[in-house]
């Protein structure tokens, strides 16, 4: 099972870096305002794993929705190659070609697939609406992709609510990683798996970066699966950003209170197993 | 029940215990410390099978087959098993809300505090089980969305006993604070959704506590909450089981934080008990799935790994590959 | 005050919002009866009419003079609940309707009463003793949904209560020949029964309202069990309800518990019905020779009677805001997350 490297020829998405500039998101309004993210900078060059960490309420989804292009911050703007993404998404074109070369996969795998359709249906969607293919070849690609991630192509022909957890959030690894994306944007999409296919799931989005040297933001509050697929941490807290380094700075020397708590609560954690 | 098969080890139905009001005599709390070591285990579960009717109305594969559970006063053990391994329904047909209808049960015995109980019940809205109180997932989930925490707190204290409404309200204030939340009157008026999720996994502790539960089961307590809130609620819970000398049946799929709170783990794999350990010796696991189970937890030492071992590499099929 | 108006904010600035939607409604009616193609003086008089009898009726209709003169007249008549006089008869409209409307509102709310109390003793009983005689029938009924039509009930009813058996008074009004008629009060002819206090009259007008209501609760009822009891069914296998049964709650509390949750598609439900309810009475009226909105509709109806057929655009649609206002303010005591304003929390 290694990650897919499509034989089928697609034109290679452009992107050398997405950063977050000044970014900031408040919900609610008067006495009730609260705000998600506050003057975030982040840069996500392609090529780097970045992981990031905190806890529910930490701002960390809302970050990945904005990066994704999914929501729009309040101030300041995700910088794509130079350019403001406010802008890039006005043009078709653009936000077509920005689309494909960055895929968000969400945590909850059931919702995110039409429920009345195969998963067939949507693994191919993307590759013929951002990359232009026909049906035959969408559906090869298809097929190509799932088997790659150690799925039988069969499967693509059933509903989501007739696969497992783990096959249906393969699926969705598939439906992003079928159009070659240089960035994925990974919100808790192995936090409601059972640990037996975490694993697998994870070694699937590690091998895809490490293969075709696309870029990885990974979001999570579990610090162990983060820390495995990233070489970067960064961890959130509030809206804000309180450290970074990589996997082994923070891990060994955490300098914010808060992540030395972090790490203490998984410090403890597996010291029993077996292997 | 006329459904039910007939050999000797079907759950039938025994003449439901109508009369036996729940908790009205010996309220626990009012329990002197040495009732809770009386010699009867909390739950005797012997050779306990459940299988789910199809929607044609045939039988399908044993969920649950042939578990033995015993759990003694004061002990908390854990059920750990992946999606599908049957974890749950063992504790819905412990909890007494396994229904006839969609479900048939085959045991040799179900006891709590050494009383035999039914193991399904016949009516569609179940009642509740002497002695048994059971939490589901996180509190978003267990409480009532549209009535108040007040309200809802009250329904339970009062079902105890008979107490006029100002005793009433005291004894509410009295189980918010065991469970650390000081200002009762603001979360008395507060319905579960304006609560924070810390305070709500207190809130609802705070209700089950009030029902005097001898056994308390949580049902993935920690699935939907993040680590450090995760921690804070198995402290919670094993501090104030201990507290009111109350037994604990944890269900879950995290081994490795279950562990550190409970003293047996029973492990579930494909409907069956594979292996019961001791919380503090996980390292001497036997059983092949369990093994591997453990291998498979991603732990800060992962970070180091080019990729993480997944349960096929211990020549284990994974309950999710359905 | 300002935690008060806190707490009760939801249901006031509901309220408050009734009269702009009855100003957007009325706009839009004003609007409508301007653009209709071709001349309505012409459409309503025929063309063989002088100047000045055109003028008239032009008059007559709010349509003379410029847009902004046909609105203040408009407007000003509506606040002073003025609809105008019919063109046919010359009677206010206003009256007409004052006298008529009532009666229909009132079958059909005691239509929609007795059929909410009739699907809340069913659910329950289907509820609690699913497997029971009663649960059975009245899930095989439920299963019928729209199929029995209210005047067929009625027909049928009057044929064997009536004319075989007689047991129940004739189908021709409210009262028997014999019964005084109480003075109009409220216009509402039960409630005007009862406020006379003679055990007779009322008596009697409830013996005459056993047919109609009990032909639009059969005909309605169906619809409404079928839908409570499968949200009853939902919220009966939820986690909450299993939480609150394992705490040892009281059976009525769960009970109650279920319901507040189950109730809601319900309340809206009835809120549609009671549209239908009203077209129902309508019929009713005639078969059961009650007075009401019935053969005065008619009448306007196939008369081209324009300011009648107006003022019964605003009047339907000042009834329709009013039940959905009733609709919106119960649903949101019941749950307290359609509170605007509330959080909410999914």
């Amino acid at each position: 099972m290694s990650a897919p490297v499509s034989t089928t020829t697609i034109r290679a998405g452009r992107l050398t870096s997405v950063a977050a500039e000044g970014l900031s998101r408040h919900f609610g309004r008067g006495a009730e305002r609260f705000t998600a993210v506050a003057e975030l900078d982040l840069e996500i060059p392609v090529g780097r794993r970045i992981g990031i960490v905190g806890e529910s309420g930490s701002g960390k989804s809302t970050l990945a929705r904005m990066i994704a292009g999914l929501d729009e911050p309040d101030e300041g703007d995700v910088v794509v190659d130079g350019r403001p993404l406010r802008q890039v998404l006005r043009s078709r074109s653009q936000r077509v070609e920005y689309r494909r070369v960055v895929q968000l996969v969400a945590q909850d795998s059931m919702s995110s697939f039409d429920p009345l359709r195969t998963v067939r249906d949507a693994v191919r969607t993307p590759a013929e609406q951002l990359c232009g293919l026909g049906r035959a070849a969408a559906d090869a690609l298809a097929d190509e992709t799932v088997s790659a991630l150690g799925l039988s192509p069969d499967l693509l022909d059933r509903r989501p609510h007739e696969l497992s957890g783990g096959q249906r959030q393969r699926c969705s690894l598939a439906r992003a990683m079928v159009v070659q994306p240089r960035l994925i944007v990974c919100d808790e999409v192995v936090s409601a798996l059972d640990v037996s296919v975490q694993g697998q799931v994870l070694n699937l989005i590690k091998d895809y970066c490490e293969r075709t040297g696309a870029a990885l933001a990974f979001v999570s509050h579990g610090l162990p699966a983060t820390a495995f697929v990233a070489e970067e941490l960064v961890v959130m807290r509030h809206g804000r950003i309180v450290e970074r380094g990589t996997c082994d700075e923070v891990l060994t020397a955490p300098a914010h209170p808060y992540t030395r708590q972090l790490v203490a609560a998984f410090r403890g954690r597996g010291a029993g197993s077996a292997a | 029940m006329s459904t039910e098969t007939t050999t000797s080890r079907v759950a039938s139905s025994h003449p439901a215990r109508r009369s036996a009001r729940r908790r009205s005599a010996a309220a626990p709390k009012a329990a002197a410390p040495g009732s809770a070591t009386s010699a009867d285990p909390v739950l005797v579960a012997d050779r306990l099978s459940v299988r789910y009717r199809l929607p044609g109305g045939h039988l399908g594969p044993a969920v649950v087959s042939d578990v033995s559970l015993t759990i003694t006063a004061g002990e908390r053990v854990a059920v750990v098993g992946e999606s599908g391994s049957g974890k749950s329904t063992l504790a819905l047909a412990v909890a007494g809300f396994l229904g006839t209808q969609q479900s048939e049960v085959t045991l040799d015995r179900l006891a709590v505090m050494g009383r035999d109980v039914p193991a399904v019940v016949g009516d569609r809205l179940p009642r509740a089980r002497d002695g048994v109180t059971m939490m589901f997932q996180d509190a978003m989930t267990s409480l009532d969305p549209v009535w108040t925490v007040g309200s809802q707190l009250r329904a339970v204290v009062g079902a105890r006993e008979e107490v006029d409404r100002r005793d009433r309200q005291e004894r509410c204030r009295h189980w918010l604070r065991r469970v650390g939340l000081a200002d009762t009157e603001r979360v008395m008026a507060a319905r579960p959704g304006e609560l924070s999720g810390g305070m709500r996994q207190r809130v609802m502790m705070a209700i089950a506590l009030a029902s005097g539960p001898r056994l308390l089961i949580a049902d993935e307590p920690t699935s939907a909450l993040d680590a450090g809130l995760a921690r804070e609620v198995m402290e919670l819970l094993l501090e104030l089981t201990e507290q009111s000398r109350a037994s604990a049946l944890v269900v879950t799929h995290d081994i490795t934080l279950v562990s550190e709170y409970v003293d047996r783990i029973a492990v579930m794999y494909r409907g069956e008990i594979v292996e019961v350990l001791s919380a503090r010796r996980l390292a001497a696991a036997q059983h092949p799935y369990t093994r591997a189970l453990l291998a498979c937890v991603p732990t800060l030492a992962s970070a180091g790994l080019d990729r993480l071992p997944t349960l096929a590499d211990f020549d284990v099929i994974s309950p999710d590959a359905a | 005050m300002r935690p008060w108006l806190h707490h009760n904010g939801w249901w006031l600035r509901r309220l408050l919002l009734l009269p702009v939607h009855l100003l957007v409604f009325a706009l839009v009616a004003f609007a409508l009866v301007r653009t209709i193609p071709g001349d309505p003086v012409l459409v309503v008089t025929g063309n063989q009419i002088s100047d000045d009898q055109y003028a008239d009726v032009q008059r007559r209709l709010g349509l003379d003079g410029s847009l902004a003169h046909q609105a203040g007249e408009y407007f000003g008549r509506l606040l002073r609940l003025d609809l105008g006089d019919s063109l046919i008869t010359g009677r206010s409209v206003t009256e007409e309707f004052g006298s008529r409307l009532p009666q229909t509102l009132e079958l059909a709310a005691l239509g929609l009463s007795v059929s909410l109390v009739v699907v809340l003793a069913l659910s329950a009983v289907v509820l609690l003793r699913p497997r029971g005689v009663i649960s059975r029938l009245a899930m095989a009924y439920a299963r019928s949904a729209g199929a029995i039509p209210e005047f067929a009930v009625a027909v049928a009813g009057i044929f064997v209560f009536y004319a075989s058996l007689h047991w129940l008074p004739s189908p021709l009004g409210r009262l028997g020949p014999d019964d005084p008629v109480p003075t109009p009060v409220t216009r509402f002819p039960l409630l005007d029964a009862v406020l006379t206090g003679n055990p007779q009259v009322v008596g009697s007008m409830l013996l005459h309202l056993v047919l109609p209501v009990f032909a639009m609760v059969v005909a309605n009822s169906a619809v409404l069990l079928r839908l409570l009891c499968s949200q009853l069914e939902v919220e009966l296998a939820r986690p909450a309800t299993r939480f609150r049964i394992s705490t040892g709650a009281p059976r009525w509390v769960v009970l109650a518990s279920i319901y507040r949750r189950a109730l809601p598609a319900t309340v809206t439900m009835s809120g549609t019905l009671f549209g239908y309810m009203v077209g129902g009475a309508v019929v009713l009226e005639g078969l059961f020779g009650f007075g009401g909105m019935g053969q005065y509709l008619t009448d306007a109806v196939t008369s081209a009677d324009l300011t009648a057929l107006q003022g019964l655009l605003v009047v339907i649609a000042a009834v329709s805001l009013v039940v959905f206002l009733l609709v919106d303010l119960i649903n949101m005591a019941l749950d307290p997350r359609r509170r605007p304003g509330s959080g909410g929390a999914a």
